[in-house]
């Protein structure tokens, strides 16, 4: 098949039928990936490219296609003003910044334990990895009853050593957004430990013991052995975490639907009400966009740093 | 071979289209289908009835549940000839909604003499001098009172009350301050505060100043009472279950009050659906009522709570004018067979009496642990008519700001005045996209 394609050394082509046969070939190969194309050019390809449309018209949608009605850059003059999308920025910067770090460090002390020998470790690893495969709405349903201000374990766990003044958690503006934080950790946190310990099964052992061998400890061999080698795994991770943070919705719309006041209201579940509850679909896409922008931009920096600060690192 | 193909092709087209023209010269009575997402049992008997006193349009029950997804079913299947020929849309939004896609059929030529002013109260559902449809329910607003309590504490149930008067009633039922103590009222887990403005205002000024919807009406001192009234409940006098109880730990008006957590509650009929439910909710305390506290010596000028149930007949349907028949019967004479469920109908023609019997018989022994005295009086008080909502547009968006600074005004993070600078400054941010 590919001798016909490519063929730097001259080998005598036949005459009959080459250029029918490459095309056949070629249809063959198309005929194959269309099925996938097909699924991902109408559900994915589409929508976006509809949703840009949109962003630049007003549309209550269940009215109908005709009720499209193109106001230009107006959606996007709105944004500024709009006291749910300054806040739900705000909110869903605080809820990334709160989830990431924190993923990434805990994940990389969970596998560096992991790593080593322990007792029942498959096991332990099933564990670790149980929050991420379970349903986010049994996720918020239990949660929902753990920080119940009033009975729930939580405070009175808090209660017991000595804390007087108890978070409300859910139902406070303070400390809702802490409260999705927290379950935002600990439901991604298997998934990072997970990455983290196969990139620290590839760093390489010489690497370790010549490091002993010029009489490195625990911390020195982690600093300048472990952690550069992993770097790729962590820049993944950062770059995953970020995107996925970014996007939170269901912990929001199942456990505090924006509220108290405006303190959980993220970037997603603006798009949803202004689209679903407000009925402004053209304004919602524009929200939409906004987002994949703002996320495109953090996507960049990271890629940048990534190319810098990688590279430097990567043995040859 | 090809002749032989060509032949058998022929033969069954011809079978197909002589089967098509056998049914088209059928006939068989007209089947309707109602869409509707009340509870199945009496919405069934509704249509037993219909088709028993109807043999030639016999009526079909299709249950739809009414949320997001639901609603959208609802919504898709309109849209198809001949799916649905009478549906309920539950909210006058999505009614609203619904006709302003064009899925609802006007009644004018099928009913023309179906005066729904006089029958039901309202002209809501008369758009640009067509008739999309009716109201099926009415469901008021009051307090259920725990007798036993207030017999227990002394007192007596008041046929009228301010919030004042309300309040010291419910420091008499108030068991104490502490979380796990009997509060006197519990209110319902929305913030409810717009509901009390609309039942001295009406639906349309409590959000609107205006008459084209642009201009918001935050500043109207109503707003501020009834933001304080419910802190001072809350926080001050600590009477009610606080919001944020109720939030953090998903509290329901009828889990609360049947359990005796607290002595009072306010809602509306859905709740009657709990009371006679002893295995959900099992409680042997006689229920009285009382209508729901007023802010002025004169009582709300509306009656508390809304018309429900939104009738109409689909635009796509393909019998209009059985449909139109049926919907006639089944919000008026029909809906009396949704009383057990408590659903009551909003139809005039229904006298307080009708239906106060009708539903204590339809429940039996239960009918024990409701005061019929006070049911009567309070519940089917027809006096006032309910308000009606004709300005739609950009009232989630208000409503989502009145939602978001309650909550804070309940836990006490805003005082009422700051609040409602809060609301007015807001309520013009987010009016101004809809009406430049």
């Amino acid at each position: 098949m590919a001798s016909s394609v490519v063929s730097p050394v001259e080998i005598p082509k036949p005459q009959t039928n080459k250029g029918r046969l490459r095309l056949r070939e070629t249809l063959v190969g198309y005929m194959f990936i269309a099925p996938n194309m097909l699924v991902f050019a109408i559900w994915v390809l589409f929508p976006v490219l509809f949703t840009f449309l949109l962003s630049f018209a007003e549309w209550d949608f269940i009215t109908g296609l005709d009720a499209i009605e193109f106001v230009g850059l107006e959606n996007y003059a709105e944004l500024p003003n709009d006291i749910w999308f300054v806040d739900s920025v705000k909110n869903t910067f605080l809820f990334t910044l709160g989830v990431v770090p924190a993923q990434i460090a805990l994940g990389l002390l969970f596998a560096l334990i992991m790593n080593n020998q322990i007792y029942v470790a498959p096991a332990i690893r099933a564990m670790l990895f149980m929050p991420y495969i379970t349903s986010p709405i049994a996720v918020a349903a239990v949660w929902l009853s753990l920080f119940n201000p009033r009975g729930g374990p939580i405070n009175q766990f808090l209660y017991q050593i000595g804390i007087q003044d108890l978070p409300g958690w859910l139902a406070s503006s303070d400390w809702a957004l802490v409260a999705l934080i927290i379950i935002g950790i600990w439901s991604g946190l298997g998934y990072n430990a997970l990455i983290f310990i196969a990139g620290l099964q590839s760093v390489p052992d010489e690497l370790y013991e010549s490091a002993e061998i010029d009489g490195a400890g625990l911390w020195a061999k982690f600093w300048n052995v472990t952690f550069p080698m992993i770097s790729p795994t962590t820049f993944f991770l950062l770059i995953t975490g970020v995107i996925s943070s970014f996007r939170v919705f269901e912990l929001v719309a199942v456990m505090t639907q924006g509220g108290p006041g405006t303190s959980t209201t993220v970037l997603a579940y603006h798009v949803y009400r202004t689209g679903f509850v407000f009925y402004r679909m053209g304004y919602a896409s524009t929200i939409a966009v906004a987002l994949l922008v703002i996320v495109f931009i953090f996507t960049l920096i990271q890629w940048y740093l990534n190319q810098r600060y990688t590279r430097f690192m990567r043995p040859d | 071979m090809r002749t032989l193909v060509r032949i058998s092709l022929l033969l069954t087209l011809i079978f197909t289209l002589s089967l098509v023209a056998v049914q088209s010269q059928d006939d068989e009575p007209v089947t309707i289908r109602l869409w509707a997402a009340s509870a199945t049992e009496p919405l069934q008997n509704a249509i037993d009835d219909w088709n028993e006193n109807n043999p030639n349009i016999q009526a079909e029950l299709v249950r739809y549940s009414n949320n997001n997804e639901g609603n959208t079913r609802l919504d898709t299947a309109l849209l198809a000839e001949g799916e649905i020929d009478v549906y309920i849309s539950y909210g006058l939004a999505n009614f609203r909604r619904r006709v302003d896609a064009g899925l609802a059929e006007p009644l004018n030529e099928y009913l023309p003499d179906f005066d729904v002013i006089e029958e039901f109260g309202t002209d809501i559902t008369i758009i640009g001098d067509m008739l999309y449809g009716a109201p099926g329910q009415g469901q008021p607003y009051f307090v259920y009172i725990n007798q036993n309590a207030v017999e227990e504490a002394g007192l007596e149930v008041p046929e009228s009350w301010t919030w004042e008067e309300f309040t010291e009633f419910a420091a008499a039922l108030t068991e104490g301050a502490g979380p796990f103590d009997t509060k006197g009222v519990i209110l319902p887990g929305w913030p409810y505060t717009s509901d009390l403005v609309s039942y001295e205002l009406g639906a349309d000024a409590t959000w609107f100043a205006d008459d084209i919807g642009c201009v918001a009406n935050f500043d109207n001192p109503l707003w501020q009472e009834a933001l304080q009234t419910r802190f001072e409940l809350e926080q001050v006098d600590q009477v009610a279950v606080t919001f944020s109880d109720i939030q953090a730990g998903q509290l329901t008006l009828q889990g609360v009050f049947f359990n005796e957590e607290a002595n009072m509650m306010i809602g509306g009929t859905w709740l009657f659906a709990s009371l006679i439910d002893l295995d959900e909710y099992p409680h042997d305390f006689v229920t009285t009522f009382a209508p729901v506290p007023s802010f002025d010596e004169d009582g709300n000028d509306f009656r508390p709570g809304g018309l429900g149930d939104w009738t109409a007949v689909a635009a796509n349907s393909n019998h209009p004018e059985e449909a139109a028949q049926f919907l006639r019967w089944f919000v008026t004479d029909g809906y009396l067979n949704l009383i057990e469920s408590g659903r009551f109908g909003a139809w005039k023609g229904f006298t307080p009496e009708e239906q106060a019997d009708a539903f204590l018989s339809a429940i039996g022994d239960t009918a024990e642990l409701i005061d019929q005295e006070a049911f009567a009086r309070v519940v089917f008080d027809t006096s006032k008519d309910f308000s009606v909502a004709t300005m739609s547009e950009g009232v989630p968006q208000l409503s989502q700001i009145h939602s978001d600074v309650a909550q804070l005004v309940f836990s006490g993070e805003l005082t009422s005045e700051e609040a409602v600078e809060r609301l007015t400054e807001q309520g013009e941010a987010v009016l101004a996209p809809l009406c430049e």
